[in-house]
């Protein structure tokens, strides 16, 4: 899953080609949050990187960091892609219409981070029972009973 | 003549929002201990011979209860491959009459919490603890069931599963050894040793 090293480094200039917001080195494409669906979708459906591993998210004081784990099976690699949101309006296009896998892990992060995906039908607590108050994994969190 | 009332059936959303505020409750509720039954240790074990003076028929009971313990499957987290690891032939438990592991807890006595209690499972737990017919016996496996473990402090956990219920015999260890279980199920029985036979026993 993780060898391929060329046809990941060739993946990455095909992208910094392809879009010219895309700042790479590293080892991960950085790109702005506005852009990700379209980003997503060239990738899918282009350059074969159509399975979606993983979202994840965390919390740097001013901005919240997301990073996107895409792989192509066929050439068995992988490729990172990174974005940040502002932490006074915590807002992102929701990959869940294209892959549905990335439903369960936005209402994750919803419910642990804060973030909201726009485009998302039924993000609500999935992990934390309805009613919980706060978003726990952020690092000002206090605990009220 | 009156019509009968629609049945009251919620939407997803709101019978959501009813659990939580089921788990809500429950925790604001059990923010203290429950007590344990007495303070008992092995010198007080041995006091205890001299005060209480047993019939033939508690004798009798007693060993009925204590040689077959049926325990119910009710296993949140990895302390529970160590029970298993002592229901099968190198430790066994079928040699305590143990080994009938019922589903239902309605047709068991002992309650082996092993693993981490989480605060949205734990009304699950207190209603199998309350569909279990007196009399009946709670050992709690493992330090997350003892006092919350490493998962202390955090936002997700029960401290320990004296919050919930009351607890007989607390078996520390992370996980604890097959021997450190068994050791724990024969001072539960040593503890069994000791009931009068009451007709009418205090509900716990």
């Amino acid at each position: 899953m993780r060898m391929g090293k060329e046809i990941k480094m060739k993946t990455y200039d095909a992208l910094s080609k392809q879009f010219e917001y895309v700042k790479t080195g590293n080892g991960f494409a950085e790109i702005p949050s506005e852009n990700i669906l379209e980003c997503t979708e060239w990738l899918k459906n282009e350059a074969g990187y159509d399975y979606l591993e993983m979202i994840t998210a965390s919390d740097h004081n001013e901005k919240f960091l997301l990073v996107y784990t895409l792989i192509n099976v066929v050439d068995k690699t992988d490729i990172i892609i990174r974005t940040s949101v502002p932490r006074e309006k915590p807002e992102i296009d929701s990959l869940s219409n294209i892959w549905t896998g990335a439903d369960f892990q936005e209402r994750e992060i919803f419910d642990l981070m804060g973030i909201v995906f726009k485009g998302h039908k039924n993000l609500k607590r999935i992990v934390l029972w309805d009613g919980f108050e706060g978003h726990p994994q952020r690092k000002d969190f206090k605990d009220v009973i | 003549m009156e019509i009968a009332e629609q049945p009251f059936i919620p939407s997803l959303n709101e019978a959501d929002f009813y659990e939580g505020s089921e788990i809500k409750n429950l925790r604001h509720d059990s923010q203290a201990v429950i007590p344990d039954d007495m303070d008992w240790s092995d010198e007080t074990v041995k006091e205890l011979n001299k005060n209480i003076i047993l019939t033939t028929l508690d004798d009798a009971i007693n060993w009925a209860h204590k040689a077959s313990l049926w325990p119910v499957t009710c296993f949140t987290a990895c302390c529970t491959f160590e029970f298993i690891a002592t229901s099968m032939s190198r430790f066994d438990i079928a040699r305590f009459g143990m080994e009938v592991l019922r589903p239902s807890p309605r047709q068991a006595d002992l309650l082996v919490c092993g693993g981490t209690l989480t605060w949205k499972m734990a009304p699950q737990i207190k209603r199998i603890y309350e569909q279990m017919a007196e009399p009946k016996w709670v050992i709690a496996m493992g330090a997350c069931a003892v006092s919350g473990g490493i998962f202390q402090d955090s936002y997700a956990v029960v401290p320990g599963y004296n919050h919930i219920i009351p607890v007989d015999v607390y078996i520390p260890g992370c996980p604890p050894r097959p021997e450190t279980l068994l050791y724990g199920l024969e001072t539960l029985r040593k503890k069994i040793d000791h009931d009068k036979c009451e007709w009418e026993k205090k509900s716990k």
